[in-house]
């Protein structure tokens, strides 16, 4: 099975920057995942939504190259948010604890009503 | 390779590619708050009960270490074994260890060879264990640790032991998150020092008592 991933960017109607993941997250996907976001960058946005709705598949690599994302949004003075989690992968952020640094919301729309909207 | 066997509820792990969902589902433990190792052997007091650890919470810089060997001679049933997927195996750090984050080991087929594949994404726990890293000790060590846990993986896959082993390390954050420095309280070194430290009173106090 070879390990897949497409990551496109959008802009919010609220402000900020979407990147709508489709496929696997892996320690391969590195290339695809940076490029996203530095492309969700260019505009300066506040808050960068990983929208995983389409996530097919996320393993410990995919959550390393999380971290890896969340330590350059933080050292941009950007805020991570994620949308689209099914429960097992909720699971996983929490036992990893990354949600204590990447926002999870139930819905898109969410993003406006969190403690500091874009 | 099982790894289902190797996980428990004491760390979290990523075990290889799952088929389908619902295996992938079972290959992660479930989360839990506490540590539990069940009955600990004496000399290593304080393990159970610490909570699970993970890179955000940690005090000191991002380190991102890796350590590769590529062993020929292996057979070709191992190749093919791990030829369309690899495998990866991942623990989270429990709270109290020098480190924190995530240990993932990896093996891959790459044509005639097997790769294995150390990574750990990590950051001290406390400030202790920083000023370890800073001295270069804590390097050391954690290079010497990595590199016997290599070699013995790989002994399971090929008759002679790794010619090399490529090492690097990378800063992937450079701050330390001071806010985070009371975790010095958990370090089990420590606290194991300590404890050992008290030792004589234990063995006085029920002479006293007596």
């Amino acid at each position: 099975m070879a390990t897949t991933l497409d990551a496109t960017v959008r802009k919010l109607p609220a402000g900020g920057c979407a990147i709508d993941i489709q496929g696997d997250v892996t320690a391969e996907s590195e290339a695809a995942l940076m490029e996203a976001f530095t492309n969700a960058c260019q505009d300066d946005a506040q808050t960068v939504l990983l929208n995983f709705e389409r996530l097919e598949y996320m393993n410990s690599g995919g959550i390393g190259l999380l971290v890896t994302l969340m330590v350059r949004a933080s050292r941009q003075g950007q805020r991570l948010a994620a949308t689209g989690l099914s429960d097992h992968y909720r699971q996983i952020f929490e036992l990893t604890r990354l949600d204590e640094a990447i926002t999870i919301l139930e819905r898109e729309d969410d993003l406006l009503s969190t403690e500091h909207p874009t | 390779m099982d790894t289902t066997d190797t996980t428990d509820q004491t760390q979290g792990a990523t075990p290889r590619r799952a088929t389908s969902r619902s295996e992938e589902v079972d290959f992660w433990v479930q989360a839990v708050e506490r540590v539990s190792a069940g009955a600990p052997p004496s000399e290593a007091p304080n393990s159970p009960g610490r909570g699970r650890a993970s890179p955000p919470p940690g005090f000191g810089k991002l380190w991102q270490r890796t350590y590769r060997a590529r062993l020929s001679g292996t057979s070709e049933q191992a190749r093919a074994e791990f030829d369309t997927d690899g495998l990866s195996l991942t623990v989270t750090t429990p709270g109290g260890r020098s480190f924190t984050g995530f240990n993932t080991l990896a093996v891959r087929a790459d044509g005639e060879e097997l790769v294995i594949e150390i990574t750990a994404l990590e950051r001290s726990s406390d400030p202790l264990s920083e000023l370890g890293l800073a001295l270069g000790l804590m390097h050391r060590l954690e290079d010497r640790f990595w590199a016997r846990v290599l070699r013995a993986v790989a002994v399971h896959f090929a008759s002679e032991p790794p010619s090399a082993i490529e090492m690097r390390r990378v800063v992937v954050d450079p701050r330390r998150q001071w806010r985070h420095w009371r975790s010095l309280g958990q370090n089990a070194a420590l606290r194991s020092a300590l404890d050992a430290g008290a030792g004589p009173w234990r063995w006085f106090r029920p002479l006293k008592q007596g």
